[in-house]
């Protein structure tokens, strides 16, 4: 919060004061800053939200320079409160140099060095602008706010291409580097925030392909990450060394028609464990989650959103009764899964500034962080009521 | 009579976001308005290009001419009818269509996204002064140095 409140002042100053965003030449400067307040009947989600958390703000400040026909340098500071999970300080949230290589009538190639935002799904690469998201929160038991730094960039290289034909345009990008675990990831994959290190020493793997329709209005795409953390142990009390890999896989469409937007997302998420030892009780689970979601405008500065959800930890035990078991009962069966329904409006009050709120009913807890909540004092059912102003230069 | 112009393309815009696709073509054949012009700075060797091209320029996913010098694209403000008017009736794309891709290329570093001029003698202006610029006009008037070019 003290990290970021300067930058948030900042931003906010800019743009009161008018400024543009800066254009001079070859060199751009945007940037967007947003706050939100959140209100739970129960369980915390995105701070102490039973109380009216308002800690959840999100500001970016990035710049692109063009270096010459070919090739475009870009780079991202974001600063990111969210609850306990992270705490604002600014993070480089990418970094990279865009090199193009073949370029025709009908195909353009780019290669592309650096701290690459991953695109997986319709939303991952810019998950934290509000202006490019349908409503304050993603659906998260697809885009997963706790792990979500092991999933957002990578570090190393990428290819991207496009081939355009009359039936469509098909685009790809496959990419390899190393990925960034934290803290967040060990309590959602481990349990707690161990004295050893959930570290990523092995390269993770991206792949994407996505379709357009020749009039644009139908998108399909197939995203893949494969990870894999390594568990380095502080001591001998600490887990023995071990291994955990992830596999995210996901599917996306969507139709666009005007004044409504069809989206559809499934993700299918296979975690094998092996290495630390006994005492954690899940050696493998197959995550599987879907959202279903339309959105209708209501002219151009209002819309409309509703949203049904579905996510289960592990495929084969959609209610949590067999995991929960293997824990003794010490974590609810409800803590395996979630099922929401979501209604959400936004105003686009002017190019620069927006509003938005919603209301989302769940049942289960799936989607909520075991560092907010100790298991002994989560609810089944819940509801969220979120507000939150956003502007953009 | 621009000021006579600017109140249909009003109407017919906000029209066609309150109507659904099917009476669009209805409410835009009955008011008989010219299509907006796409115009060039008069440095760009190009005559006609495609509706695909036209898009990718539009979009900023194109971002160099075929001699490889590089594209600026002027566009006006999200909610301007004429722009509303240039996405749907030239581009075939809704406005939003539009500004998704911008916003994803711009907030990720992987693209960016055209420069937002206030007004059409602005977008004039700068499309003149600027080599490799591209936008779109009501009309090209008189003793102006722009190229229109011609998206089939």
């Amino acid at each position: 919060m003290n990290a970021l409140a300067p930058i948030l002042a900042m931003l906010c100053l800019l743009s009161w004061a008018g400024v543009e965003a800066a254009d001079e030449g070859d060199l751009r400067v945007h940037g967007f800053a947003a706050i939100a307040t959140v209100h739970t009947d129960e369980n915390s989600f995105f701070g102490d939200s039973q109380d009216w958390s308002t800690d959840f703000f999100e500001a970016g400040l990035n710049a692109s320079y063009r270096v010459n026909s070919r090739v475009m340098v870009a780079g991202q500071v974001l600063a990111r409160r969210a609850g306990e999970l992270y705490d604002g300080s600014p993070q480089i949230d990418y970094a990279l140099a865009n090199i193009g290589l073949w370029q025709g009538q009908n195909y353009a190639t780019v290669l592309r060095l650096g701290r690459i935002k991953n695109p997986l799904g319709l939303y991952n690469e810019t998950r934290d602008v509000p202006f490019t998201r349908p409503s304050i929160f993603l659906p998260q038991s697809v885009y997963f706010d706790e792990t979500r730094n092991a999933l957002l960039a990578t570090d190393g290289a990428t290819l991207a291409g496009e081939y355009r034909h009359a039936a469509g345009n098909i685009a790809f990008s496959v990419g390899v580097g190393r990925p960034q675990a934290d803290e967040n990831a060990e309590w959602t994959l481990l349990g707690a925030d161990l004295p050893g290190r959930l570290d990523s020493d092995y390269d993770a793997l991206m792949s994407a392909v996505s379709y357009r329709s020749p009039d644009e209005k139908l998108q399909l795409g197939l995203s893949r990450y494969d990870v894999s953390l390594n568990y380095e142990p502080a001591g001998a009390f600490d887990l023995p060394a071990g291994t955990l890999d992830l596999s995210l896989n996901i599917a996306s469409a969507r139709y666009d028609a005007g004044i409504w937007t069809a989206t559809a997302e499934y993700l299918y998420l296979p975690q094998r464990r092996s290495g630390t030892g006994p005492f954690l009780p899940f050696t493998s689970a197959n995550g599987e989650s879907y959202y279903l979601q339309g959105e209708l405008r209501l002219g151009p500065r209002v819309t409309l959103l509703g949203r049904f959800e579905r996510g289960a930890s592990d495929r084969s035990d959609r209610r949590g009764l067999a995991q929960s078991a293997t824990t003794g009962g010490l974590i609810p069966p409800f803590d395996f899964f979630d099922r929401g329904l979501t209604a959400g409006l936004t105003f686009q009050l002017t190019q620069r500034f927006m509003l938005r709120s919603e209301y989302s009913r769940r049942e289960g807890t799936y989607i909520l962080s075991a560092r907010e909540n100790p298991p002994a004092g989560l609810q089944k059912d819940w509801h969220y009521f979120a507000v939150q102003a956003a502007l953009r230069f | 009579m621009p000021a006579r112009f600017y109140g249909t393309r009003r109407l017919r815009a906000v029209l066609r976001s309150f109507l659904p696709l099917a009476t669009a073509a209805y409410v835009s054949g009955s008011l008989a308005l010219p299509d907006p012009k796409v115009i060039v700075n008069s440095s760009v060797e190009v005559e006609r290009i495609s509706l695909n091209d036209a898009r990718l320029l539009l979009t900023a996913r194109l971002a160099t001419w075929p001699d490889m010098s590089p594209v600026t694209v002027f566009v006006l403000p999200d909610d301007s009818p004429l722009h509303d008017d240039f996405a749907r009736s030239v581009l075939q794309l809704f406005p939003y269509q539009l500004r998704r891709t911008w916003d994803r290329q711009l907030f990720s570093g992987t693209g960016r996204a055209p420069t937002v001029v206030r007004s059409e003698a602005e977008m004039l202006r700068q499309v003149e002064a600027t080599p490799g610029a591209i936008g779109y006009v009501e009309r090209i008037p008189e003793g102006v140095d722009v190229r229109e070019l011609i998206v089939q």
